[in-house]
């Protein structure tokens, strides 16, 4: 990387057009402004005979214009939020992976009246010991290597009700597997850098609802609260409103020292909270078949629960980046009531 | 959303790239994978980002352009408080790094040595192993 690449080798040719492509991803002023200096560098750096940019090129430029855009919302907030409602959604995923496989897929699975898979109700068990495999490995590796492993979670996650219908197995019910996959989408913003509290909370989290557990089934004494999936949506409910609560109380706590990034992290997480909820919220509304809500009260509730969380969002950027606007305009306005002095430093931004 | 101290250590090459001359962006990429060994590969995306971010924060600022070859060449420069901010990081770097090195100094040749000191030179020494990111 010691010489450029020559100018001449590359000027118009679809390599170039490509990477003209990906900085759409950039607001229309700022490619305007920038758009050449980037392309040209990405061509200098580039090697020889290359056509196409490579994917972590394209993940580049559309992490980069994605974060010029919210810099111009005054929300950078949101990126700095992505690791902490990471490690939330982890968290949160390894309580109801330790709960489920402790108090569901381990339970006789005449309770449920399926055929086994092996020493468990369903394969859901396969997705609820990768998740503990991801809170090992985010207490023991690199954040990098533990979001590759989380990653791995999520396919798994995704990859098993396929499979459980190709094979005839039981597999675990979509107002489970829904809001587990929009956490795992969560945890691939898993922190570079974890610090010690972040690499301690999943094990700790892990052991402290296996206790709970063991503990609950002590008490119970040959009862059995829990016996299936249809005996949790209650339960699951309250992880995502706990999990909720939790986030909320930490974002407020760093807004008195006037970082935003937890608030940032409630709103993103308000979705995967308001999924555990679906399948109450089915019920309530449409009202109940042979124990649950029907799918298409199901998959309303659930397409609701997305579009509400959307427009949150969107609202959320909307008003920080009208609060923006309101500070810069008056920062550019207003001039130095003791020297008379204009700042020109955010004229930019 | 201001430079986090201590820097981190892309924020911190790239200044320390900008240190001896006025660069493009080319030059700041290559500079700073020499500087880190080859190890840190900035990628365009995220060079422009952070130099927009330390243009905001007065500590890099555009200094000239040229066309070469039909391709945009955009300089950039350490300003004054760009040069203060790389220096009080270097600073702060350079005690770390003294306190480790006298630390090292100060150990006793290796663990046989210890082990002869305390239990007697036919003791075994057995490893001590301790949890990833424990107390050394």
């Amino acid at each position: 990387m010691s010489q450029p690449n020559p100018a001449q080798d590359q000027a118009g040719s679809p390599l170039e057009s490509r990477y003209r492509r990906l900085l759409r991803a950039y607001p229309a002023d700022y490619q305007a402004e920038r758009g050449d200096e980037i392309v040209g560098t990405y061509l200098d750096t580039v090697d020889p005979g290359r056509r196409w940019p490579s994917p972590h090129d394209a993940a580049d430029l559309l992490g980069a214009g994605l974060r010029e855009r919210l810099r111009g919302y005054g929300a950078l907030g949101l990126v700095a939020a992505l690791p902490l409602a990471a490690t939330a959604a982890l968290n949160t995923l390894v309580a109801v992976s330790a709960f489920l496989l402790l108090q569901v897929e381990f339970e006789d699975p005449r309770f449920a009246g399926l055929d086994p898979v092996g020493p468990f109700q369903t394969l859901g068990a396969v997705i609820w010991l990768g998740w503990l495999l991801v809170a090992l490995s985010a207490t023991a590796l690199p954040g990098a290597w533990a979001r590759s492993v989380a990653a791995g979670g999520l396919l798994l996650t995704i990859a098993v009700p396929p499979v459980a219908a190709a094979t005839g197995q039981p597999g675990p019910p979509l107002f489970v597997l829904v809001p587990a996959v929009a956490l795992g989408l969560a945890t691939l913003a898993l922190p570079s850098h974890p610090g010690w509290v972040a690499r301690s909370l999943p094990l700790l989290t892990a052991g402290c609802v296996t206790a709970a557990s063991v503990a609950f089934s002590a008490a119970e004494n040959g009862g059995n609260m829990f016996t299936s999936y249809g005996s949790i949506p209650e339960l699951l409910a309250m992880a995502g409103g706990l999990m909720f609560a939790l986030v909320l109380l930490v974002g407020l706590g760093r807004a008195l020292r006037a970082d935003d990034a937890g608030l940032w992290a409630t709103v993103l997480l308000a979705t995967p909270a308001g999924l555990f909820g679906a399948n109450q919220l089915s019920q309530g509304i449409w009202g109940s078949q042979g124990g649950g809500p029907t799918s298409g009260a199901y998959a309303t509730t659930t397409g609701s629960i997305l579009l509400v969380g959307a427009a949150l969002l969107a609202a959320a950027i909307a008003g920080q980046a009208a609060r923006h606007q309101t500070v810069r305009r008056r920062v550019l306005d207003d001039a130095c009531p003791t020297c008379g002095h204009r700042s020109t430093a955010t004229a930019r931004a | 959303m201001s430079t986090p101290t201590p820097l981190r250590e892309p924020t911190f090459l790239i200044l320390t790239a900008l240190a001896r001359e006025d660069m493009h962006g080319y030059g700041i990429v290559s500079d700073v994978a020499a500087l880190s060994g080859g190890r840190l590969a900035l990628r365009p995306g995220t060079l422009y980002g952070a130099l927009d971010r330390l243009t905001d924060e007065g500590l890099v600022e555009r200094a000239h352009e040229e066309v070469v070859e039909g391709r945009l060449r955009r300089y950039y420069r350490l300003t004054e408080a760009g040069r203060s901010v790389l220096t009080a990081e270097t600073e702060r770097l350079r005690g770390n790094v003294e306190a480790a090195t006298q630390r090292l100094r100060a150990r006793p040749a290796g663990p046989r040595a210890a082990g002869a000191t305390s239990r007697g030179p036919l003791t075994a020494v057995r490893p001590i192993l301790r949890p990833t990111g424990g107390p050394a």
